[in-house]
């Protein structure tokens, strides 16, 4: 049968027609009220978030921290004041400084604190007491965020 | 591992600091023994490490578009190289001679 040609159509009925070819979407419930609570107390994301947060930290940042504090101090290559008590004193307590130290020890551990946990799993193949190692490893990292921000603010 | 080892070093470096003079000039001392110096050259071929297989994994995740080409991921991890040297210059500055 031939179906009438779109231009031969009054604009009724091809609005009519597509009324009835349209696949009406099928009512789904939503997540429950339980669920959806759940998901919200899940802290997964933001355990991710300040993962990848720390990774950059550490990628962008630590190498060079390492480098001067570990190496170059030991070997004499700073000038001999550049970590005498008085400059770093000073620097330290300048309140950017004390932020920017405060991510710079806070941050790295919660990327340690994310990987190893999965390293716990899949590395060492440990999948027992998981709530146990999850607990560990991210109360290490807010203990540490604790106690970093503490101890500057005692300097 | 290494860089929550660093954290926690730092941390111990903060601690000193806080406690006065002689706590913070006895951890440079410490700082200088040969094996507290092997312990930060471990720490920083982890970390030197890490800072390449995470610019690698960066510029695989983060396509960058111009307009409709996507620069090829040695682009980006030039980017990165770049952005690492220049952040690694301004610490180094204040961390040194500021």
């Amino acid at each position: 049968m031939d179906e009438p040609r779109v231009e031969e159509m009054s604009l009724g009925a091809i609005l009519d027609e597509s009324d009835a070819r349209e696949v009406r979407r099928r009512e789904r419930p939503g997540p429950s009220r339980a669920y959806r609570l759940r998901q919200l107390l899940h802290p997964e994301p933001i355990f991710w978030a300040l993962f990848s947060a720390g990774g950059f930290v550490a990628a962008l940042l630590v190498p060079v921290h390492v480098a001067i504090l570990g190496i170059a101090f030991a070997a004499g290559w700073l000038p001999d004041d550049a970590l005498s008590y008085e400059r770093v004193l000073h620097l330290v307590q300048l309140p950017l400084v004390k932020l920017y130290l405060w991510a710079l020890v806070a941050l790295p551990l919660y990327h340690w604190a994310h990987r190893f946990r999965f390293a716990i799993y899949h590395q060492f193949g440990i999948v027992r007491w998981k709530r146990f190692v999850a607990v560990g490893c991210y109360g290490t990292a807010i203990a540490g965020t604790a106690i970093s921000a503490w101890v500057l603010l005692t300097i | 591992m290494f860089v929550a080892a660093f954290s926690g070093l730092l941390l111990l470096f903060l601690f000193a600091l806080s406690r006065g003079r002689e706590a913070y000039e006895g951890f440079l001392r410490w700082l200088k023994l040969p094996g507290v110096v092997a312990l930060f050259a471990v720490i920083l071929v982890a970390v030197v490490y890490h800072t390449a297989t995470w610019f690698r994994l960066t510029a695989h995740i983060q396509r960058i578009r111009v307009g409709r080409t996507v620069l090829p991921e040695g682009a980006t991890i030039a980017g990165l190289v770049v952005a690492w040297i220049v952040a690694s210059g301004i610490v180094a500055y204040f961390h040194i001679w500021f």
